[in-house]
């Protein structure tokens, strides 16, 4: 109910001393017709706030969401698929969208060079990711399995494999938030059905071994190149619960038609 | 005459199924299916009225029996009573008593019906405006009137809501205030601070 | 209001209606053919019955694109056009899903409660004046037996939340009906300030009563406050939000059709929609003239242009109005709470309608009313 509330400040005798105190006056309540007249001038405020969502077709949020595929924009906050940062691959992606620009403008074949860019160079695939386990720790449905091996050049525990089980995840940024490296990120991918459900299981790094930084610290590339070794996305044993399914062949290589593709091309997009 | 043909069908059809089901309000074991058969006997017995021209009476009963009394005694089975719950099967002295009692009330009902002239109208047109008839008569004085009557019924009802309203209200405890709590005042709030007052709402004003 | 007033007491129309109803041509029919009587009882069955259909799913449609509206959405678009056959997909879907009955169920009543739900508005459906000529019957006692026969709709409600064996039934059971029981009191009281003025209980007397002018302002203020306490109290009558505490989600889960499903709750879903519509339409047809064309005083060109729109889209286009005007409360105000509930209908609304019905009272009594019908 409406009542008048006054808060004044005044200096009241306290125990002898001069205090500041806060004093909540509450007003007289209103009469029975002060009332009446709120509670329907209030019902009419709202009648007239919702016709004038009824009225107006530039107030529906609403997306129709097959049809606006092409031109749909997430939220920065919204939370999907969980993704390795890789820090070059802005710049690589950069590179090999202007070599295919280029490509397409002389009507040349150097496409091949953009497509080397993207698979061939391993820099691209230079992680953040230490090891360390933590997201593992922290996440709540032990979604995450990170496998480490005993790096040769370094002597230290790196990354093997980061496996990430999308069908327990839900989504809860735990991990992102646990990681002291900035490896992980959510992206915006949400568009994750398969027809196998073992796809679901993966891995998230493309290369095992060190973090970023200690490889572009060496600076023979040799030296690098033995840093690292190629990881896939659906290489290694499958981790946790036990996820072997009888009588279905082992998924070892990826999918190329179908719901990975689409998932590769909606990450793509949507992050 | 087929129509006077369906006409009789109906009517028997009408009052065997109120002997039923006022049989199984009698008979039935779980309260709330009793309740349901009087509520089918009530109403069917309204269709009977409508048969025989009589619909205010025929809307009277549905609005006084089934849409208050019998709703009345389904909420009142309903909040005192469990779904599983099964009456007692009457002792074989209440069965007589009651068949004796029943069957006493029935011959004096018949003898009643019978020794009671009913005199046939030939031609009898519905009356018309039979309800316009009805509320004149209610508030009549006259020989012909029910004033009366029914002003003693409406004072019946409001002794009867009186004494609802007494029974179902709230009484409080004695020696203890009545408070209309979560009542904050500025000035018990300094009092608090000062440590004179304690702050029971509804105390602010000893 | 005055204005109003003074141009309808100079109102001389010149239309003469002279309704007939299906019951009333069935009865004429019998000396001549009773293939005939009986023809005309089966137009009643199967248009009562394809009316209920229909307006169920069409009113369905029509409240999901609404409240969509209401809420900033788009509703339904994906079934046909415009998702028009949205409603039709459910109600398949809702035929063919199981026909569940709790296993500690009182299994016969369980099954029972749905259709005493939906006898009230399929009996009301055949009161209902749509237009002179469309209407199954018209009884003399029609106000009276209008409210007599809700308590067979809250029969359905109480049985189905008893014999579910479920506390969130039970309690939705308990609130529909005392909520119902609560309403209908000031609902009747605002039916009978109509019945005042217009001197009979039935519906097609009541809308010949308002050729001159629609109760809602012909009865003064009087008319005007029972409109409003009517729609207020029918409103609660349904169940719907504002009012709609007997099935609050948030905390009966559904209540009194929580254990519901397939066919049966699809029978209470209808009752409901079904209901609305009768609601409305009695509301159109008591204040705001039914079928009976708009007339302002004594602007016969008018009063003539008028006439010429059939009474039944005058009907529908009243009807819908006060259709609208429930979905709007339903999507713009929140839930009441209980108490708030009682203390709305026994304090506020049913004081206010003692005092207009008096005020009616004082009104015919004393002719006040522009146009004494002269019976």
């Amino acid at each position: 109910m409406i009542h008048a509330i006054k808060v004044a400040q005044e200096e009241r005798l306290f125990a002898g001393k001069s205090v500041s105190v806060a004093v909540i006056t509450r007003g007289r309540p209103p009469g029975y017709l002060r009332v009446a007249f709120s509670a329907v001038t209030g019902l009419l405020r709202g009648l007239w706030l919702t016709l004038g969502y009824l009225w107006s077709p530039e107030a529906i949020v609403t997306r129709q969401y097959p049809e606006n595929r092409a031109t749909l924009q997430l939220t920065e906050r919204f939370r999907g698929n969980l993704r390795f940062k890789f820090p070059n691959e802005k710049a690589q992606e950069d590179h090999a969208a202007f070599i295919e620009q280029l490509a397409h403008e002389t009507q040349t074949h150097a496409h091949v060079a953009a497509d080397l860019v993207r698979e061939e160079n391993e820099t691209r695939w230079y992680h953040n990711c230490t090891g360390c386990g933590k997201c593992q720790e922290a996440c709540p449905n032990a979604s995450i399995k990170v496998f480490t091996r005993q790096g040769e050049i370094l002597e230290d525990r790196e990354v093997d494999r980061f496996v990430w089980r999308l069908d327990s995840c839900m989504f809860c940024n735990a991990c992102v938030q646990a990681c002291p490296w900035d490896a992980i990120e959510m992206t915006g991918g949400f568009e994750n059905a398969v027809y196998d459900r073992r796809l679901l299981v993966y891995n998230l790094n493309r290369l095992a071994g060190p973090r970023i930084n200690y490889i572009e610290e060496e600076e023979n590339p040799d030296v690098r190149k033995r840093m690292v070794e190629r990881r896939d996305r659906y290489g290694g044993e499958v981790p946790l619960n036990g996820f072997a399914l009888p009588n279905l062949p082992p998924v070892t290589t990826p999918m190329e038609s179908g719901s990975r593709a689409i998932d590769a091309d909606a990450q793509a997009r949507l992050t | 005459m087929i129509a006077d043909a369906v006409y009789t069908v109906m009517f028997y059809g009408f009052s065997a199924a109120v002997v039923i089901l006022a049989l199984a309000a009698v008979n039935m074991r779980q309260l709330l299916r009793a309740a349901l058969a009087l509520m089918g006997m009530l109403a069917l017995s309204a269709a009977l009225y409508i048969m025989l021209r009589a619909e205010f009476l025929a809307g009277v009963q549905i609005l006084v029996y089934v849409g208050g009394i019998v709703v009345l005694i389904v909420f009142a089975i309903m909040l005192t009573r469990s779904s599983e719950l099964l009456e007692d099967l009457p002792r074989t002295s209440t069965r007589w008593y009651g068949g004796v009692a029943s069957i006493l009330f029935m011959l004096v009902a018949c003898g009643a019906l019978c020794m009671t002239p009913f005199p046939v109208q030939s031609n009898a047109e519905p009356a018309g405006d039979e309800i316009r008839k009805i509320g004149l008569a209610l508030l009549e004085q006259g020989s012909s009137g029910y004033l009366l009557p029914f002003e003693l019924i409406s004072l019946l009802l409001l002794v009867a809501v009186i004494g609802g309203t007494v029974i179902a209200r709230k009484t409080r405890p004695r020696n203890q205030p009545f408070t209309t709590g979560g009542d904050l005042h500025g000035e018990a709030i300094v009092q608090a601070a000062r440590g004179q007052g304690d702050v029971t709402p509804g105390d602010r004003h000893s | 209001m005055q204005f109003v007033h003074t141009m309808a007491a100079a109102a001389a129309t010149n239309t003469t209606w002279t309704p007939q109803t299906l019951a009333d041509r069935a009865v004429d029919s019998v000396p001549h053919s009773l293939w005939l009587t009986a023809g005309y009882f089966l137009l009643a069955v199967v248009g009562v019955a394809a009316l209920l259909s229909f307006l169920g799913m069409a009113l369905i449609y029509i409240e999901r694109k609404i409240a969509a509206h209401f809420q900033c959405r788009l509703g339904p678009t994906r079934v046909g056009p415009f998702g028009l056959l949205q409603t039709l997909a459910d109600t398949l879907k809702l035929v063919f899903k199981e026909d569940f009955v709790p296993p500690k169920a009182d299994r016969s009543l369980h099954m029972l409660a749905p259709f005493l739900a939906l006898l009230v508005p399929v009996v009301l459906l055949a009161l209902i004046p749509y237009s002179p000529n469309v209407q199954v019957a018209d009884l003399n006692i029609g106000i009276l037996f209008i409210t007599a026969i809700g308590g067979f709709g809250v029969m359905g409600i109480l049985i189905a939340g008893w014999s579910s064996n479920n506390k969130w039934s039970m309690i939705g059971a308990m609130r529909a009906g005392a909520q119902i029981i609560s309403y209908e009191l000031s609902a009747t009281l605002a039916l009978l300030v109509v019945v005042l003025f217009s001197g009979t209980m039935s519906l097609t007397g009541i809308v010949l009563s308002q050729q001159e002018g629609w109760w809602i302002w012909r009865g003064h203020a009087a008319g005007f406050v029972a409109f409003l306490i009517y729609l207020v109290a029918s409103t609660a009558d349904l169940n719907r939000t504002p009012f709609d505490i007997p099935e609050g989600e948030s905390e009966l889960t559904a209540g009194f059709h929580t254990e519901y499903s397939g066919l049966r709750f699809a029978f209470f879903f209808l009752a409901e929609f079904i209901n609305m519509f009768t609601v409305s339409a009695l509301t159109a047809t008591l204040f705001l003239g039914g079928w009976m064309p708009f007339h302002v005083g004594d602007w016969t060109g008018f009063n003539a242009a008028m006439d010429t729109i059939p009474p039944g889209i005058w009907f529908l286009a009243k009807t819908t109005a006060v259709i609208f005007v429930i979905m709007w409360f339903r999507w713009t105000f929140p839930r009441l709470r209980v108490d708030q509930l009682m203390h709305l209908e026994w304090k506020v609304l049913l004081p206010l309608g003692f005092a207009n019905l008096f005020v009616a009272a004082v009104v015919v009594l004393t002719e006040l009313y522009p146009f004494p019908l002269g019976k």
